[in-house]
């Protein structure tokens, strides 16, 4: 698809993600359930991943941009984010460390376990 | 002259074009210092802060044109769903740890930031802004604002996370002595996003490949961990 096609696709796609949060009974982000669309949509095989190629590339690779606004209402905030600096600083530091080590420890463990259950059937065999 | 600088940022095309060319100051520093920790997105809201503080420009005035930003998170996080399929293959061959990983991740990072907040003795609005601070800011941005917390904030914290994640997760494989890629991958991405993401492709394929995985279904558990939280 020619870039006109792709935004138009995007942008539809969008906007009923955007219907479809409304009719979901309890707050959850438009985006996500667009995403949750699209990977049904790729799923299914209608819609290929080179149909969207030079949108999702550009939109992945500078994606931070859409960032900057929310960050630059911190103009409001500098007393608040002043006066808490160190301890949102230490909260986001030390949860960041604790998260990596137990999303890692749980993948390797059950990757274990999964090792052991296929060696006893695989013994049983 | 004031009234003139006023009228001219008003105009949504002040809000749109100074936050392309801060980025692009962000971005031309990132490359020339190539670390990290020299983050495009700080250096960009950096500069703009500075730049409405020194005109005395009106935040409104900005956010005119940088709503037009804002609003492109919808099709970024749909865009989300790419990197997922993209990485199907080597999904299917672990999904069970991946799932797994990632719903304990995702439950780790919240009750971890819920208790250390309270702790720190933060209020309800600063910890409700941090909650989502390990998802992509495409789905950690809205959830903030559902929730009542400020998503400048939240912008801030996700900067924290990740960039600690991108600078520090050689070490933190070494100290946990985390051994499998898989492994290292699927928690780089799920504690510290697309930043972490970045330091997983370098690490490896196999890590980056799940890294990148982790950021859309941990944002996915998070989602839904903090919805009925």
């Amino acid at each position: 698809m020619n870039i006109f096609k792709q935004l138009t696709a995007l942008s539809l796609l969008s906007l009923a993600g955007v219907a479809i949060s409304h009719l979901i009974p309890f707050p959850f982000p438009a985006g996500v359930v667009c995403m949750i669309l699209l990977f049904l949509l790729f799923c299914t095989g209608k819609v290929k991943l080179s149909h969207l190629q030079e949108t999702t590339d550009f939109l992945s690779r500078y994606m931070a941009i859409l960032f900057i606004p929310a960050g630059v209402g911190l103009i409001r905030y500098l007393d608040l984010l002043k006066s808490s600096f160190i301890p949102i600083l230490l909260v986001c530091l030390i949860s960041t460390v604790i998260t990596f080590a137990a999303t890692a420890y749980t993948v390797q463990f059950v990757i274990l376990l999964q090792e052991k259950y296929r060696k006893g059937r695989d013994s049983r065999a | 002259m004031r009234e003139f600088l006023l009228s001219v940022t008003a105009s949504p095309l002040f809000g749109l074009s100074a936050t392309l060319f801060a980025y692009g100051i962000g971005l031309k520093l990132h490359k020339k210092a190539g670390s990290p920790l020299v983050n495009p997105l700080l250096i960009a809201d950096f500069l703009l802060i500075a730049l409405l503080l020194v005109l005395g420009i009106p935040y409104e005035n900005y956010m005119i044109g940088g709503a037009f930003w804002e609003m492109l998170l919808v099709p970024a996080t749909a865009i989300l769903a790419t990197k997922i399929y993209t990485q199907r293959t080597i999904l299917k061959r672990y999904l069970v740890p991946v799932l797994i990983g990632s719903a304990v991740g995702a439950l780790v990072a919240v009750v971890c930031v819920w208790g250390l907040s309270k702790l720190f003795g933060l209020d309800e609005t600063l910890t409700v802004s941090l909650l989502p601070k390990s998802v992509t800011a495409a789905i950690a941005l809205p959830l903030s604002e559902q929730m009542g917390g400020i998503n400048s904030i939240t912008t801030f914290a996700l900067v924290i996370a990740g960039v600690s994640g991108a600078v520090f997760a050689p070490y933190w494989i070494r100290w946990f002595r985390i051994t499998n890629p898989v492994a290292s991958g699927l928690a780089l991405g799920t504690a510290s996003h697309i930043l972490g993401t970045t330091k997983a492709i370098e690490l490896g394929e196999v890590e980056g490949a799940l890294s990148s995985c982790a950021i859309g279904i941990a944002g996915l558990f998070t989602v839904f961990i903090l919805t009925f939280f």
